[in-house]
């Protein structure tokens, strides 16, 4: 049945509401960044401005401590994809492939440990990490993201692999293949849309999460959601142009990379729903 | 013979020298590292004068600054106080935290002080340092103040032919007058303050020597100060003097609204005074003067300027760090007199009184005086205790009860006597 020009006209009106809805904010805060000081909360609001580069200079200035955290935030989230993409990957080929109650059980507590808020853990794991000497390293950021991800992403793998036929392992255990060569050369190249759809959960999560980086940093492995939160935090003012010039820089490369791979995470969400 | 003892002798003592530098080496630490709010570092160390740079220089020990906004440093450094040991030296410490309590876990300065004195502590406002003294033993060394100010636009002022106003009563009507509707049509509003906070509401309250909790314990909401202040507030939402939005105001709008010309008047820091005339940041840049909160006309005669708020930092040192004398001596230099006349002309609330009497504040602070007139007759908006927070979430609650109309002020302020009088400490 053909779609009536009231009710198309009516979709489209609905999708333009919610995109504007969603990407306002964003698009004020991008904006603002790029506004004269004076101009960004001027009432009422200016539409039409002269853009200027003085906030981003502002901020390289006055906030060089945000690059040297922007490079921890890159180093944290790196480092926790790649860790929860190669556990999760082996895990989910284990439970896609072996059926067992020890397996059922380890499957329940992992989604038992994912409903465990992560304040929870966290104020008791301080003196540990301080007693381990972790504290204020990258190395503890990246285990924690990582541990908070592995049963989520381990679904979501296990759902990928499900989906690729096990004659195709048959066949090359006939071919002679072992385990981890199955894996580099049937399940990783064919599963490579999934892992991709996983990372991207953990690297969003790895680029803004604030509660660990606050808790376990200091200043070594200080992450830019941190620094963003001194600036709102002012005593003497927000310096607003400033503030929106980094929020943008923090935005810009998640933002690149969600709409580089936006069809392997609808992927991602959507894995396994069609299984009866 | 001889010739080997000797040897053996160099290599013994080589042996002894080796293993013995790491434990000189320690002695002094690479770095001192104080863990504090940004702008206690940025007022510490801004180019050309840094307070702290003489000492690194003189004792070859580096200071690593961990900065962190206000709830989140107290937070962390709550947490550092209870392990066995902490890496951080110095702490800076925001007043409404300093009760009984936590002194089990900072380090006492009586004898530090004995030992190696601040330079005339005398001279550092005594309100401040009795903050930090429990049983007679001092607990900081105040660094930073935080007072209130009455800040008023001068160009509406004269606008509307308004003489600024020199007692509350006179504020009152001035608020009325400034406000009007723009040829725009944006809305002028006389008077502003924030709505989600009980400090500033507290300073009105002092025009009329009120108080929410006195420095004894005791809820005066039901007072007279506080009864009009509120009234005050009241009055002025009812007839449009602040805008609808009023109860989800917070300091930053106040700011954005002084520097548009939105607000004409507002009770908040002095210090806001140089983000209300910075010309990069303000359409009103060089029209917001400040001057203390004017006092009530009834009480005249007791204060020259109303008792408003006066909030601090002190500096503290871990009882669990592991270089308290070193810790010590850099506290002592940079709460010197020179350090704090330095920190003060890099923006710094001084807590010295002969701060204020420099020549070169005076010329830097067109309203050095009045902070000081303020600072003499200031207290803190409330003492510190256990149950602090959870007492002013009631009294904003009950204090936008009574302003929005929703209870009438007597009863708001006698809730909020009831509510806030368990808490406190018996």
């Amino acid at each position: 049945m053909r779609e009536g020009p009231t009710r198309r006209a009516g979709k489209l009106a609905a999708l333009a509401l919610i995109a504007i809805w969603s990407g306002l904010p964003i698009l004020i805060v991008v904006l603002s960044s790029f506004k004269p000081p004076r101009e960004i909360l001027a009432f009422p609001p200016k539409l039409l401005f002269s853009p200027t580069f003085e906030n981003y200079r502002a901020l390289i200035v006055r906030w060089p401590e945000f690059f040297e955290a922007l490079q921890s935030s890159l180093i944290v989230t790196t480092g926790a994809t790649i860790l929860t993409v190669v556990v999760t990957t082996l895990a989910g080929y284990v439970y896609a492939r072996v059926r067992s109650r020890k397996l059922a059980a380890s499957a329940f507590m992992m989604i038992v440990i994912r409903m465990v808020p992560p304040i929870v853990v966290t104020l008791p794991l301080f003196p540990v990490v301080n007693w381990l000497r972790l504290n204020d390293t990258h190395t503890v950021l990246i285990l924690l993201y990582a541990t908070f991800f592995v049963s989520l992403n381990t679904w979501i793998m296990k759902a990928f692999i499900d989906q690729i036929p096990v004659e195709l392992e048959e066949a090359a255990i006939i071919d002679g293949a072992g385990v981890w060569q199955i894996l580099r050369h049937v399940i990783v190249p064919l599963a490579a849309q999934g892992m991709i759809a996983a990372s991207t959960f953990v690297l969003i999560f790895s680029w803004n999460e604030f509660l660990f980086a606050f808790i376990f940093t200091t200043t070594e492995a200080k992450t830019a959601p941190l620094i963003l939160s001194e600036m709102v935090g002012a005593v003497d003012g927000v310096e607003w142009g400033v503030l929106f010039a980094a929020a943008t820089l923090q935005l810009l490369p998640i933002l690149i990379f969600v709409i580089a791979v936006q069809k392997y995470v609808i992927a991602g969400m959507t894995a396994g729903s069609l299984k009866g | 013979m001889t010739g080997t003892a000797t040897k053996l002798g160099l290599m013994a003592s080589a042996l002894a020298m080796t293993l013995a530098a790491p434990a000189i080496a320690q002695d002094k630490p690479e770095n001192l590292t104080i863990i504090a709010h940004r702008v206690h570092q940025t007022v510490a160390t801004a180019e050309g004068n840094d307070i702290t740079a003489n000492w690194q220089a003189e004792n070859g020990v580096g200071i690593e600054w961990v900065t962190l906004d206000t709830g989140a440093l107290h937070e962390r450094l709550f947490r550092e106080l209870q392990l066995p040991e902490t890496t951080i030296d110095i702490a800076f410490f925001l007043n409404t935290h300093a009760v009984e309590s936590v002194t089990t876990l900072l380090e006492p300065l009586n004898a530090h002080q004995a030992a190696n004195p601040v330079e005339d502590i005398e001279d550092i406002f005594p309100g401040l340092r009795d903050a930090m003294t429990f049983n007679d033993e001092l607990y900081g060394i105040p660094f930073r103040h935080a007072s209130s100010c009455f800040h008023y636009n001068a160009r509406l002022l004269e606008e509307k032919g308004i003489e600024p106003p020199e007692t509350m009563e006179e504020l009152i009507e001035a608020a009325r007058a400034l406000t009007f509707e723009r040829d725009d049509g944006t809305k002028v509003h006389g008077f502003l303050i924030n709505g989600l906070g009980y400090a500033n509401t507290v300073d009105l309250a002092r025009a009329w020597n009120g108080d929410f909790i006195t420095l004894d314990y005791e809820v005066a909401t039901t007072g007279e100060g506080m009864m009009n202040a509120v009234q005050m507030l009241r009055d002025f939402y009812e007839e449009g003097v602040m805008p609808r939005n009023w109860a989800a105001i917070q300091d930053e709008e106040v700011n954005t609204w002084m520097q548009t010309g939105r607000a004409a008047m507002t009770t908040t820091s002095c210090g806001r005074n140089r983000i209300y005339n910075d010309p990069e940041k303000s359409e009103e840049a060089g029209n917001i003067k400040t001057v203390a909160l004017p006092v009530a006309a009834a009480f005249k005669d007791q204060f020259d300027v109303a008792p408003a708020k006066v909030e601090f930092w002190t500096m503290v040192i871990p009882a669990n760090s592991q270089n308290k004398d070193l810790a010590w001596d850099l506290v002592r230099t940079m709460a010197s007199k020179e350090s704090t006349l330095m920190a003060a002309l890099n923006g710094n609330g001084p807590v010295r009184a002969s701060t204020y009497d420099s020549p070169e504040m005076q010329e830097k602070l067109a309203y050095a005086a009045d902070e000081k007139a303020v600072l003499l007759v200031g207290r803190v908006p409330l003492p510190p205790f256990d149950n602090a927070a959870k007492a002013s979430d009631i009294f904003v609650e009950e204090l936008q009860a009574a302003v929005l109309g929703m209870k009438p002020v007597a009863d708001a302020m006698e809730s909020v006597k009831t509510r806030v009088e368990p808490l406190l400490p018996q």
